[in-house]
């Protein structure tokens, strides 16, 4: 996993709206924490999005979202928080937008993810994006604390602290929607191992 | 804690694998960022013009390559940042974890990854091909909230509160409810106070002092309408 520094933007960034006749350098200036902040978490910030359940066709527009919403509220971020727990929360955010959308929407029937499963083949590449799209279709069936506690600790890797820190939960609670969650998974798959034992196919 | 079926785990690891983005998808949304932003985001990322890169004789292979050579010898120093990050990101170039026990809850890792990238179904999408891409869809409602907001801040460093108030009400026409209502509102204070600091205008500037005293946009309200820390 990508190691992400502990450090924080200083609470005293740049006004989002300087005076009249201020000059550029405060915009400027925020333009470069921006640029500091997608090199440092845009990797964390896709995954994250890809993983909350936006299409992958879709995920430059839910990644670009989240580093707008950053951009316009740099000044409110008090530093009280790690970046990557105030850009998870943004994540969350915007992934909830962009689900709503998609309801109204059609899917596109161009989405890779939309087209019908082919069967495993030899390759194992193509087997490995068959798991990983099937871990999706089980996440997308989680409760959202449940699926944002297993994403963090089970898939970025965090510790317990550290994602009970970016979630603003207590251990116990982490603990108990990692426990959950990890159950929710394990009978699923074990409903679609029992579907295709009966010659079903697992993807809807 | 329960331990992980061993097939979730299985599962769990191809997908860390395959969920990773390219360089192309890095480079593409800062593309497009750079447009709705500015203000030296594209500079500090070490972004390049489409014409000039298409013209340059140095394709991004060849960056890669040298950043990842650079990387080697611990000479990181002077790359574009947006280069910088993407040694790590290389898709799906993590050593494939030998199984890792789900017994307990994983402490993290800190997984030196290996600059070889393997082959990926995006890897090869052309970083500054326009089709279809963030930067030439219809703009998301989130980037139309930002758009409007971006032209109050224009007009307001322009000296033209009234043109950034006429952008804002539009805003908050479309977007009452707005991921940016905040940062609405506290625009139309400060245009309203440019406009004259007029009761109405403090008294409204004072609430919103109130209720978000921490915010680094209560700073610019207070400077805009001559508040001091008292009004916090």
């Amino acid at each position: 996993m990508t190691s992400v520094p502990s450090q924080h933007f200083s609470p005293q960034a740049p006004a989002l709206l300087p005076n009249a006749g201020t000059p550029q350098p405060a915009q400027g200036a925020r333009a470069e924490q921006l640029a500091e902040l997608y090199a440092e978490h845009f990797a964390f910030v896709w995954r994250s999005a890809k993983r909350l359940g936006v299409p992958l066709s879709a995920v430059d527009d839910a990644v670009q979202d989240v580093f707008l919403v950053a951009f316009h509220k740099l000044p409110e971020f008090e530093g009280r928080s790690s970046l990557r727990s105030w850009l998870f929360g943004i994540t969350r955010k915007v992934v909830r937008g962009h689900r709503a959308n998609r309801v109204s929407a059609p899917r596109d029937a161009t989405d890779p993810e939309a087209l019908p499963s082919q069967d495993a083949g030899p390759l194992r590449a193509a087997e490995q994006a068959q798991s990983a799209r099937l871990l999706q279709q089980l996440l997308d069936e989680l409760e959202e604390d449940r699926r944002a506690a297993f994403i963090l600790v089970d898939l970025e890797e965090l510790s317990v602290p550290e994602a009970a820190e970016v979630l603003g939960v207590n251990l116990n609670t982490l603990y108990s929607r990692v426990r959950a969650a990890r159950q929710d998974l394990g009978k699923s798959l074990s409903r679609l191992r029992a579907r295709s034992e009966r010659g079903e196919p697992w993807n809807r | 804690m329960e331990p992980l079926d061993p097939e979730l785990q299985s599962l769990v690891a191809a997908e860390r694998r395959e969920v990773e983005p390219t360089l192309a998808e890095r480079e593409r949304v800062a593309r497009s960022l750079a447009r709705r932003v500015g203000g030296g985001f594209g500079a500090a990322l070490g972004l390049v013009s489409t014409k000039a890169a298409a013209s340059s004789s140095i394709g991004l292979a060849l960056k890669v390559s040298l950043v990842l050579l650079l990387a080697g010898t611990a000479a990181l120093v002077g790359v574009p940042r947006l280069m910088q990050r993407e040694v790590p990101l290389a898709p799906a170039s993590r050593p494939v974890p030998p199984a890792p026990s789900h017994a307990a809850l994983p402490a993290p890792p800190e997984a030196a990854p290996t600059p070889t990238p393997e082959p990926s179904a995006r890897t090869n999408d052309a970083p500054s091909a326009p089709k279809g891409s963030a930067a030439t869809r219809a703009l998301s409602p989130l980037a139309e909230e930002a758009k409007l907001l971006k032209q109050a801040q224009q007009a307001l460093r322009a000296g033209q509160p009234q043109a950034a108030l006429t952008a804002l009400a539009e805003h908050q026409r479309r977007f009452p409810q707005g991921q940016l209502a905040l940062e609405r509102n506290a625009a139309r204070l400060t245009a309203l106070c440019t406009l004259g600091r007029t009761p109405r205008a403090l008294s409204e500037a004072q609430v919103f002092l109130q209720q978000h005293p921490q915010s680094g946009l209560s700073q610019q309200v207070r400077a805009s309408c001559g508040l001091g820390p008292e009004n916090r």
